[in-house]
């Protein structure tokens, strides 16, 4: 930058879309690698079959007395990784949907990043689905002869409202920037143009789109609750297996849902401010804001968590007491234990020492407080899904281990992600040109 | 204030969805074919018709925002998208399993 030359607040914003260092380029080169190596561990699965993973139906064990038969998790780290994606999916249109129907203009400048943030995930939450099926080339059958009894159509009916909803209203919300980068991006003004769709800017026209996407955004939050829902029932409508039959799984994946989808625009949003220095447009206020938010879902959530345990441990029926011993006391004790003091315990801490003073609130640990909640809600889900299966009623307990090609592919999915979020910030501003507009 | 095209736009959404779920529940042979969970419904792709009923409701939001030409363009890009992703799992998946 030239000496003197004060940068205006637009500017500022648009340095992600013009702007690429070398240290982005490295990044997404390795990141690519990483792509790489992933698609081949998935041709490697597609060509040998699901056996390369370490999902399995029944689990042949030998033992001392000669073989036996025990439980296998034929669920693992993809259908971890699922509810995953779908919880990060959450909070992206959730916080935009707030701050237009509460008009909370202060977080204007975060909705973007989550907007994208929702559009990124989803897709990533269907490939978890893809990667754990047998037959993925059958996956049409979903369409041509899916039952309306079957909670799997129904998440693909939630998941494919929230995905077209989640790109009409990025979309609408986009238009008047792509627009307004028609004419200062001249060498791209082909894309944009054609892109914007004869968008004039006028006022009225202005005043249609902030209509529509208030409408729009009312009818979003109750998709967004509907979809994590339905994911839930995908294992609380489910008698045959012990401790997922329960009526409280649909808040308690909705709550877990905000949770990592907050914490999530939380880490971009402190990421963005780091790499672009936008200490003027991400104020620490705003930052405050949102680990309030965070610290108040992480309550709900660790309340309903200490219910659920509660209710078990006190009057479980003996299915469910051996799925708990075995989180509790059993072999996932070591991952149960540091999930609820590290993964949970800590970060409530960090997140509730602001209570007791403003200057107690420090963005960088919050940072690290967001990035460690998400972590541990990727293994609250695992201990959610593999511990059930592990311990099925008729069997006796089993082992899962998940294999280096099944963890590649698991991985596939955040290489990917960071990718499509790369690309999306180099084409498009990651903060509404309207922010700095007033 | 909803206008009038935004107001039809959300009428034929509605009434795809309908008919998609409709035709699930009449071709519905659940009780009859209890052995064939997949061949359930007697009416194919009803699943994919209120899918289509939900992209025409969504796009509702654009009735009012673009051009006929766009707009059109908009809701085919969206249902054709949808198609091509499922696709090309099916194309790319169906060559490399044996």
């Amino acid at each position: 930058m030239k000496s003197g030359y004060t940068m205006t607040p637009e500017d500022s914003i648009l340095q992600s879309v013009t702007k690429t260092g070398t240290a982005c380029y490295v990044f997404v080169c390795a990141l690519l690698v990483l792509t790489g190596e992933f698609l081949y561990a998935w041709y490697i699965q597609l060509t040998n079959g699901l056996v390369v993973t370490g999902m399995r139906s029944i689990y042949n064990a030998p033992n001392y007395m000669g073989p036996y038969i025990a439980g296998g998790s034929p669920w693992g780290i993809y259908i971890t990784n699922f509810i995953f994606w779908i919880g990060i999916s959450h909070a992206g249109i959730a916080i935009s949907a707030s701050v237009r129907l509460m008009d909370l203009k202060k977080y204007k400048v975060v909705a973007r990043m989550a907007e994208v943030l929702t559009l990124v995930a989803l897709p990533m939450a269907g490939l978890s689905i893809v990667f754990d099926q047998g037959r993925p080339d059958r996956i049409i059958n979903l369409l041509v002869y899916g039952r309306f009894q079957s909670p799997m159509l129904w998440d693909l009916t939630a998941i494919t409202t929230y995905f077209m909803g989640t790109i009409v209203y990025l979309y609408l919300s986009l238009r008047g920037d792509i627009d307004e980068l028609a004419r200062k991006l001249p060498n791209r003004e082909w894309f944009y143009k054609r892109l914007a769709m004869n968008y004039q800017g006028t006022e009225s026209e202005k005043e249609r789109h902030n209509q529509t996407l208030w409408w729009l955004a009312l009818a979003i939050v109750p998709i967004m609750v509907t979809v994590h829902s339905v994911v839930s029932f995908v294992f609380g409508l489910m008698i045959a297996r012990s401790a997922w039959y329960s009526t409280i799984f649909a808040i308690y994946f909705v709550v877990g849902a905000i949770v990592s989808g907050v914490a999530a625009v939380y880490s971009l949003a402190w990421i963005f401010r780091w790499l672009y220095k936008w200490e003027s447009l991400i104020t620490d206020e705003v930052l405050k804001g949102i680990s309030w938010a965070l610290r108040n879902v992480l309550i709900i959530y660790i309340y309903l968590w200490i219910a659920e345990e509660l209710t078990t441990r006190y009057m479980g029926s003996s299915a469910d007491l051996r799925v708990s011993d075995y989180l509790w006391f059993g072999p996932y004790a070591p991952i149960f234990w540091t999930l609820a003091i590290v993964g949970f315990g800590i970060p409530a801490i960090i997140l509730l020492k602001p209570i007791f003073g403003k200057r107690h609130f420090n963005p960088a640990l919050t940072f690290a407080a967001s990035i460690i909640l998400n972590v541990a809600l990727w293994v609250k889900r695992f201990t959610i899904v593999v511990p059930s299966l592990l311990n099925p009623p008729l069997y006796q307990t089993g082992v899962y281990i998940p294999t280096p090609t099944e963890i590649s592919i698991m991985l596939g999915t955040f290489w990917l992600a960071t990718l499509l979020y790369i690309a999306f910030i180099k084409l498009f501003p990651i903060i509404d040109l309207d922010v700095v507009k007033g | 204030m909803v206008n009038k095209r935004t107001a039809a736009v959300l009428v034929v959404g509605f009434l795809v969805l309908i008919s998609g779920l409709s035709l699930w529940v009449l071709g519905d042979q659940t009780d009859s074919v209890v052995s064939l969970p997949l061949a359930s419904t007697g009416v194919l792709w009803a699943p994919f018709l209120w899918v289509c009923g939900i992209i025409v409701l969504l796009s509702a939001a654009f009735a009012n925002i673009l051009h006929v030409k766009h707009y059109f363009l908009w809701l085919v890009s969206l249902v054709v998208g949808y198609l091509v992703i499922f696709g090309i799992i099916i194309v790319v998946t169906g060559i490399l399993i044996p």
